[in-house]
């Protein structure tokens, strides 16, 4: 599904480089649950971002189910993502002022989903995941779990082929962390949504099938 | 597509009201603004309007004059009047001609028991059929035929006849001419330069003032023509050219100027309202780029709380022209709230505003559908420039920068702010400057020597019966303690509308001949206007009685002995129209006319049995009284005046209050610029008040950090004011060389006026900092005296 050949990314400061990421290959098959570890600084959110299209690499190729992302138009790989690329991140990032609803909604609006079909849809994700009496409220009155359910349920509404977490439990407590880690093993196993997550914490990296150890930008290891 | 601006709008309210105070500064700033822009911009249109309702407008002109003398032009509408008919029977391509006496005379009208004292203007017939003054009663064609026949307004109808049809009625004019009122005129529009509530033919000036209607000279006639469809007016204007010179010996040129440009134009000689049209358009245009200004400052400064909002919608699936999109549609939003609010500030101050401009103004939806379509422009105008900063700066960046959050914005946005509010503050001290300038200019007018005393003059228009007895008069007044001085006199200073050229005298050079303003006095002018003798002596009453050859006496001004070129002209010949005079005397030059224009040359007359029926018979007599019981004073006046011309009507004016009126134009201008100069500074001082409440608030950890590391409030409130002063001083410097170049060119209007000092300069730049430093501080103060752990314990 993903192939990375040497993805390099740097930041050009005064002319001096500092390396983000060195030489990353990577081959990603369909309905695996990966998860990318490694110290602060190693470079992992950055490869989830350059993986979900939202930056971009200095060098290097990067094949999204055969099309070469990297030769792609900002435009083109924004429809690329888009269509198949799911987001959750450590922060949840809903929209304040927005409902839950409307914020499972969003990237139906986007899409120019019609109005009926789209009520469907968030009525079937707001059941799935137990939260319809919570769809009319905002953000800042639910939990940190419900909040990141809301942002999972965000992510999933437009069915992605792939799910990229940004340490979605880093702010969550244990029991709430466990519920999310679950959900995702769930989906990965039930659905075969393919998974790419950031962590820091062993036990939540042990819901992969795969862990890759990055630091100071290189693959350290892979187990 | 529906669908998503609802959910744009959904946000933008629900933004609105979660930050009530950033939104009220925002919205209220932009509504200042336009209201300000809407006044500005009606007061324009109504200026655009003026003359513009005549139905021959495009074929109508003014005939205006060019005089030479010395290597001066002066350019003027005065015509002698015999030019009018001779212009309509000699060119096929002149439809018509109308001449109108210069300026307003005063008549005494009476009807039964009614009877004022009435600005009539007297013209010729065709003026009926030349302008759109349209008649409810009577045919325009045949109306003013008969030499003493009165047309008047609906108004003036209303005032003498009330409800009973006035046609064919009967006034008496100064309690000697029967009149026949021939019809009855519409109420003149407001937005016309000609205008009268009485007219009469011009004929009836032949015996009322024993005018010579043939004469080639006394330039003291407005003319108007109306060309032919299809005449082209530039080669009429090369056939005109020299019909004066052919009258006459005179050297004047003559030329048309398209009517409804004058009020705008002038004559093409740089008079006109063009001038503060341009100005006040260019006010408009500062006060709404400031709240602009304001709008996309707030706006980018705030966007940092907006970036993870903006960096998820992009996640989401937002493109790049979705974003641009949202923020456009949230600043129009924006600006047509701020538009409502603007409509309801416009209605509330129009009667202000009307009352300073001295226009009658009107803002009604329902008539004016130009008015609608452009108060929208205006406002979507400023919603696109407005958002067009912050959608195009949030649409820019990358999600993952904009997840990020604030600081990674800052170094970008912070560039930009700085530079529109240096530009704000530009543009204030611009105005304060200009401020200050027609202050002054306007104050030194006020106070400038005149050359006479305009203080505690009272003048009462005379009317026959006073005329005939005006010597016992005079002495009866004096009687009163707090009488001073009493003097008759043809013109009052503020119009002297009588002029000639054609003077002659010993040694001229062959190319001067001047036009030269006059007027008719008496022994006691010297005295009651206070003007100072040069050379030689004024008329005095042993020397009038005592000599037979009265009538060959002549005082001239300095300006006239300069233009003669004569050291000492007392006692020099000087001839005009086969008469001869003697130079008497020089008087110090005195502005008899506006300060916009330089003194002219000058000769005043002693009145005589001839110039009695002339144009220069006396027509005032000035007071000039003490202070004190001021009351009864004028009660006296009264007194006497009613017993000498039972039957007039009494009333009298100030000479500084004429002169207050003849400058009101400029005063006008004054309070508007300072209004609208006030206006800015306090929308700049929101902004700038917005603006530092964010920048404070993003430099919170680093003042905390400043303060733990032993750093002294003081110290902290210099930190943070330094760079708004470097701001203002670079606004200082772009502004200095623009106000320069403005004012220095208003100024040039004007034959006296004031330097353009260094000082006002420094002074506004002193304002302007004052002003920045007073909003900047409460922020920094605030900041610099919180608790350095709050701010440094979330991190």
């Amino acid at each position: 599904m993903i192939r990375l050949n040497d993805i390099t990314k740097y930041y050009t400061n005064k002319f001096v480089k500092t390396f983000v990421l060195r030489s990353i290959n990577l081959e990603v098959k369909e309905g695996e649950f990966i998860t990318i570890m490694g110290p602060s600084g190693a470079g992992k959110s950055t490869l989830l971002y350059i993986l979900g299209m939202l930056d971009t690499a200095s060098e290097g190729e990067y094949y999204f189910m055969d099309e070469p992302a990297h030769q792609l138009k900002e435009k083109e790989r924004t429809a690329l993502h888009h269509h198949n690329i799911g987001f959750i991140f450590q922060q949840y990032h809903l929209i304040d002022e927005m409902t839950v609803y409307e914020n499972i909604e969003t990237p139906l609006l986007y899409k120019k989903v019609k109005s009926s079909e789209r009520k469907g849809l968030i009525a079937d994700m707001l059941d799935r995941f137990n939260i319809v009496a919570k769809k009319g409220l905002f953000p800042a009155q639910l939990s940190g779990g419900q909040q990141q359910l809301t942002a999972v349920a965000r992510a999933l509404i437009i069915r992605p082929r792939l799910l990229l977490a940004d340490e979605p439990t880093g702010n969550l407590n244990s029991k709430q962390g466990k519920e999310i880690m679950d959900l995702l093993k769930k989906l990965n196993e039930e659905e075969g949504m393919t998974i790419l997550q950031v962590t820091h914490s062993e036990e939540k990296a042990a819901y992969g099938h795969r862990i890759i150890h990055l630091k100071d930008g290189w693959i350290e290891n892979e187990e | 597509m529906g669908t998503i601006l609802k959910n744009y709008l959904k946000i933008t309210i629900r933004n609105f009201v979660k930050f009530k105070s950033y939104s009220f500064i925002n919205i209220f700033g932009l509504a200042v603004g336009m209201t300000f822009c809407i006044l500005i911009l009606l007061w324009v249109q109504d200026e655009f309007s003026y003359n513009q309702f005549h139905k021959n407008k495009d074929n109508l002109y003014i005939v205006g004059t060019h005089s030479h003398y010395g290597d001066q032009i002066r350019t003027s509408a005065g015509t002698p009047p015999a030019l009018g008919p001779a212009l309509k029977t000699e060119y096929p391509e002149i439809l018509n001609s109308a001449r109108f006496i210069n300026g307003f005379v005063d008549m005494v009208i009476k009807f039964g028991d009614k009877i004022f004292t009435e600005n009539v203007r007297a013209a010729d017939p065709a003026v009926l059929e030349m302008f759109t003054f349209p008649l409810i009663n009577g045919d325009p064609t045949t109306v003013l035929l008969n030499p003493y026949s009165i047309i008047m307004t609906e108004r003036m109808a209303k005032k003498y006849f009330g409800d009973k049809n006035p046609i064919g009625k009967v006034l008496t004019i100064d309690n000697k001419y029967d009149f026949t009122v021939t019809g009855i005129l519409q109420n003149m529009p407001h937005n016309t330069s000609i205008h009268f509530d009485f007219l009469v033919p011009i004929e009836f000036f032949r015996e009322y003032w024993e005018l010579d209607l043939e004469k080639w000279s006394n330039f003291a006639y407005n003319t108007y023509v109306q060309l032919h469809q299809n005449a082209s007016y530039q080669e009429v204007n090369l056939k005109i050219i020299d019909r004066i010179k052919n009258g006459q010996e005179s050297d004047s040129e003559a030329f048309l100027y398209s009517y409804k440009n004058l009020y705008l134009y002038g004559l093409g000689n740089g008079g006109g309202h063009i001038g503060q049209v341009r100005m006040f358009l260019l006010i408009a245009l500062f006060i709404l780029l400031i709240a602009c200004i304001n709008f996309m400052n707030l706006t980018t400064a705030r966007s940092g709380t907006r970036a993870t909002e903006i960096g998820m919608r992009k996640v989401a699936g937002a493109y790049k022209k979705d974003i641009i999109k949202q923020f456009f549609s949230e600043s129009i939003v924006f600006s047509l709230m701020s538009l409502f609010i603007a409509i309801i500030l416009v209605n509330f101050l129009l009667p202000i505003f009307n009352d300073m401009s001295g226009k009658q103004v009107s803002f009604d939806f329902s008539s004016n559908v130009i008015l609608i379509i452009e108060l929208i422009g205006i406002a979507i105008f400023t919603g696109i420039l407005a958002g067009s900063y912050p959608s195009l700066f949030m649409a820019r960046f990358h999600p993952v920068t904009l997840l990020k959050g604030i600081p990674a914005l800052e170094s970008n946005g912070s560039q930009f702010r700085k530079i529109l509010v240096v530009l704000q503050f530009a543009i204030s001290v611009c105005l304060i400057i200009s401020t200050i300038v027609i202050y002054n200019q306007l104050n030194f007018m006020r106070n400038k020597d005149l050359g006479f005393n305009k203080e505690n003059l009272i003048s009462i228009n005379l009317n026959r019966p006073l005329i005939e007895h005006c010597e016992a008069a005079k002495l009866e007044l004096l009687q009163h303690p707090h009488i001073k001085y009493v003097s008759l006199i043809s013109f009052s200073p503020t119009g002297v509308y009588s002029n000639d050229d054609g003077y002659d005298w010993d040694n001229k050079f062959p190319d001067t001949n001047p036009i030269v303003w006059r007027f008719c006095t008496d022994t006691d002018f010297l005295k009651t206007f206070e003007v100072k003798m040069i050379q030689g002596e004024f008329y005095k009453k042993e020397l009038m009685n005592g000599s037979s050859d009265v009538s060959g006496k002549v005082i001239i001004n300095e300006t006239f002995a300069k233009i003669m070129g004569m050291e000492n002209p007392v006692g020099a010949r000087l001839s005009f129209d086969s008469n001869q005079f003697r130079i008497i005397g020089v008087v110090r030059d005195f502005n008899f006319k506006l300060l916009y224009e330089a003194t002219e040359p000058m000769a005043i007359y002693y009145q005589t049995e001839n110039s009695q029926k002339s144009s220069l018979r006396y027509r005032y007599i000035f007071i000039k009284i003490e202070q004190e019981n001021l009351q009864q004073t004028i009660e006296y006046v009264k007194e006497i005046y009613e017993k000498f011309s039972p039957g007039y009507p009494f009333a009298y004016r100030f000479l500084t209050d004429d002169y207050d009126q003849l400058y009101g134009s400029e005063q006008r201008l004054g309070a508007v610029i300072y209004y609208c100069t006030l206006l800015i500074i306090m929308i700049s001082c929101l902004g700038l008040f917005g603006l530092t409440s964010f920048m404070t608030e993003q430099r919170k950890k680093e003042i905390s950090v400043r303060k733990v590391l032993g750093a002294s409030v003081p110290g902290i409130v210099i930190l943070l004011s330094k760079e708004f002063t470097k701001w203002v001083i670079i606004a200082n410097i772009i502004a200095w060389p623009l106000a320069y170049f403005f004012m220095k060119k208003w100024l040039q209007d004007f034959a006296y006026r004031i330097n353009l000092g260094w000082y006002i300069f420094v002074l506004s730049a002193m304002l302007a900092l004052v002003i920045a430093i007073v909003t900047v501080s409460y922020q920094s103060i605030k900041a610099a005296n919180a608790n350095p752990v709050d701010s440094l314990k979330y991190e």
